[in-house]
């Protein structure tokens, strides 16, 4: 067992959060945008409302996906938008960064120091796929590099606890987003969110080209193989948060434990149909719940513990 | 090279007739060979290698203190095995002499005693601290990391400019500058035997260590660092990494029943030795000042108890106050029955009338310093400063002569740099980084400061400073 200490524990934790709201962030931004365009101006003022609770940025002030899209990318501002979501990743590695790899460091800090060099929207406004191309792949590089370069000790778990609990809470609002009036998404709909959680190729290959909320919730939720599913997620945090016990040996992560394995074990045994009949909202607001609950006893057992002697 | 004129200053590539030194002689044919472009060419690869690392450090004053990349120049120093061994000598034999100093001045102060010293220039000093008096501090080791300023003169001939016993720092750079040099030019390491400076994380660790007084497991270190707004944070971190230890805020730790612990994921952890980057007056509110929220409560009793050892101790600070630094020559006789390997830059001891009148009526040919200040701030270069900076000083050392020391404005050697689209001289100095535990270790190299301005003679970073890598070349095979 080596030693951390607790406030280095709370740094790769965000680390693992920002990184990954980031990255949700400018994905389903991009998405959207490119989705809307084929749409007609009431259909795209619907779909900006989608996005912006989404994102859980229902009262930013934008009438147009132009008039978001700098408050949602650039603006340092907003404390949610892509650049603050990469500077305050960077700010985080930058407190830990005897702890992760250089190659890490480095490359956090590149994604950091480009998106900054586009703070003027000169690039992002002329050619806005080149800016997400940019900063998606930086990320990615970022996440491949941790898996690659970096033990799997508990400085790597905690990271990940802050991945998978971020993904994890940003699918549940999605898909609430998305679900709540499904009678009136059509195809294109789903094809976005879908595409949001980069799981178009994916879907198509396990369930065919048909779009239906049953199948959505049966792969975005259910699917246990699929990284960017719920099921997936809350198996990964599982997984991280049980690695992290045995590592610092901590006895007491029984209510820890508890809370994320009941979750993991209804994703394993619920049918999608049975979800779409029941009540929606009570169901995403249970995992929203539970995973705030992961939050707080993740912090009381590792990180804000109270001194005992 | 032909656009480089060296002028009357000991130039470090040049002989005075224009020559190159035999030892630069690889490096100029290289140089030569390359071009103006490529060398350019490679300059903004290097710099580029350090942004992306975030080698940076911060800068105060400003009102947005932000980081900045430490400026470096590429064309490394070279200095011979045979100018390495007076300077290696000269070190061990001052760092030996001022821990006895400090030994001795918070105990009997024999040196007080038998008048090699007047009294009142340790009494006055602001960094003496009477709560060390009688302090017993682990294996009796003070000081056991020095980086000490070296400068050369006309001649070559190397001299002390000062000694840094509290806090140096700038070891990061010669490790980052290391590292980007042989990214940036390999080929020119096959033709030098350059000794290697990747070591001294190890000799770091080690020499903590070897201060703890556990005698039973392998004692626990850590850095302690102000945070990540510290100017020198990015070096808090890369020591620690290469240490493989715990960077750690004083919010990290607390003392319990005078042992100190830190707060880890698996509960509490004991601590038995401190590489402290905070200064003395922050470390401990409850013992120094109030207002710190930067130290450990109830660290300093601990101390005293002999639970936990501090690299530097405290109140190490009196033995490089600039006045007291006059006396190491005396300091280095009384303690060792030695003369200096390395002399020292004549000082005016401004509270000595004679010395005092003299430098009043010489302001203009004099650098004047506080003595309590480091990184270039409250200084006056004569020959650079103008008659109402002359009397602002003058006025200030009529007022608190103690605050001040005067010494000859010193040339500095000069050494090719490349900025800009040429090869021109800058003048330089050089920090060496000595560790003192249970022996002496010196990593053969050290940080080039270069003053980046023309004719400027200020290296520190906070007023427009760069560095160079140091290459301390392998003694030759006969």
């Amino acid at each position: 067992m080596k030693t951390m200490l607790s406030r280095v524990a709370e740094h790769l934790y965000w680390l693992g959060r920002y990184l990954e709201r980031g990255e949700h962030t400018a994905r389903v931004f991009n998405v959207q945008t490119h989705l809307a365009l084929e749409e007609s101006a009431e259909n795209r003022r619907q779909k900006l409302r989608d996005v912006l609770r989404a994102l859980r940025q229902p009262e930013l002030d934008a009438e147009t996906f132009d008039e978001a899209a700098f408050q949602l990318i650039l603006d340092a501002k907003n404390h949610s938008s892509v650049r603050s979501c990469v500077r305050l990743a960077r700010e985080n590695a930058r407190q830990v960064r005897e702890r992760i790899s250089s190659e890490m460091w480095e490359q956090i800090n590149r994604v950091h120091l480009f998106v900054d060099s586009q703070a003027d929207g000169t690039l992002f406004q002329s050619s806005p796929q080149e800016f997400f191309k940019e900063v998606l792949t930086g990320i990615h590089l970022v996440n491949g590099l941790t898996d690659s370069t970096m033990s799997r000790d508990q400085a790597w778990q905690f990271i990940q606890t802050g991945r998978w609990l971020e993904r994890s809470g940003l699918i549940v609002t999605l898909l609430e987003t998305y679900l709540q009036n499904s009678e009136s998404k059509r195809y294109l709909d789903w094809l976005g969110l879908l595409k949001c959680c980069t799981a178009f190729e994916a879907f198509r290959k396990k369930l065919g080209v048909e779009l239906n909320p049953t199948k959505i919730v049966d792969f975005l939720l259910l699917n246990d193989s699929f990284p960017h599913s719920l099921h997936f997620s809350i198996s990964q945090l599982r997984r991280a948060l049980s690695a992290m016990a045995d590592e610092t040996e901590n006895r007491k992560t029984r209510d820890l434990m508890r809370v994320v394995g009941k979750m993991h074990h209804d994703l394993e045994f619920e049918r999608a149909e049975e979800i779409l009949d029941g009540d929606l909202n009570a169901y995403f607001e249970r995992f929203r719940n539970d995973l705030k609950s992961v939050h707080t006893l993740l912090y009381q057992l590792y990180i804000s513990r109270e001194a005992q002697f | 090279m032909n656009s480089y004129v060296p002028d009357t200053t000991y130039d470090e590539m040049f002989d005075p007739k224009g020559q190159v030194r035999p030892h630069y002689s690889n490096l100029n044919k290289l140089f030569d060979s390359l071009g103006n472009e490529e060398l350019k060419r490679r300059r903004r690869s290097a710099d580029l290698s350090f942004l992306h690392q975030g080698v940076t450090f911060t800068v105060y004053g400003h009102q947005d203190s932000t980081e900045k990349v430490f400026p470096y120049d590429i064309v490394p120093r070279i200095i011979t095995a045979q100018e390495w061994r007076p300077i290696e000598s000269g070190l061990s034999q001052r760092i030996t002499a001022l821990n006895l100093f400090l030994g001795d001045i918070y105990h009997d102060a024999k040196i007080l005693k038998d008048k090699i010293l007047p009294a009142h220039l340790i009494h006055s000093c602001r960094h003496y601290l009477r709560q060390m008096r009688g302090v017993h501090v682990p294996k009796g080791v003070y000081v056991s990391i020095v980086g000490t300023d070296l400068v050369r003169d006309e001649s070559g001939q190397f001299f002390v400019l000062e000694d840094n016993l509290r806090v140096p720092s700038g070891v990061s750079y010669m490790l980052a500058n290391r590292k980007v040099m042989k990214e940036t030019f390999p080929t020119l390491f096959s033709q030098y035997e350059v000794r290697s400076v990747a070591s001294y994380g190890q000799a770091l660790l080690k020499t903590l260590r070897s201060l703890s007084n556990l005698s039973h497991a392998e004692p626990t270190v850590v850095v302690l660092t102000p945070g990540v707004y510290n100017s020198a944070y990015y070096e808090h971190a890369l020591l620690a990494r290469e240490m493989g230890v715990e960077l750690v805020e004083g919010r990290d730790l607390l003392v319990h029943d005078n042992v100190v612990y830190m707060r880890t994921t698996s509960g509490l952890k004991r601590v038995d030795v401190i590489y402290r980057r905070i200064d003395d007056d922050f470390l401990d509110p409850l013992a120094f000042r109030p207002d710190s929220a930067l130290g450990v409560p109830g660290l300093f009793n601990a101390y005293r108890h002999g639970k936990v050892t501090l690299a530097n101790a405290i109140g190490t600070g009196v033995a490089d106050d600039k006045a007291l630094y006059a006396y190491v020559p005396q300091i280095i006789k009384y303690y060792l029955d030695q003369d200096p390997i390395l002399p020292n830059v004549k000082t005016y001891i401004l509270t000595d009338k004679a010395e005092r009148d003299y430098v009043l009526a010489n302001l203009d040919k004099l650098v004047v310093k506080a003595v309590g200040e480091s990184g270039g701030y409250g200084m006056l270069i004569g020959p650079h400063s103008s008659q109402k900076e002359q009397d602002e000083m003058a006025e200030a050392v009529r007022q608190n002569p103690r605050n001040f020391i005067a010494q000859p404005t010193l040339d500095l050697s000069q050494a090719p740099c490349h900025l800009g689209e040429n090869l021109v001289p800058r003048r330089i100095d050089l920090r060496p980084y000595v560790l003192f535990g249970e022996k002496i270790r010196i990593v053969p190299g050290g940080l080039t400061r270069v003053a980046l301005k023309e004719g400027s003679l200020v290296v520190n970073s906070s007023q427009g400073g760069g560095s160079k890598d140091t290459w301390v070349l392998a003694e030759e095979r006969s």
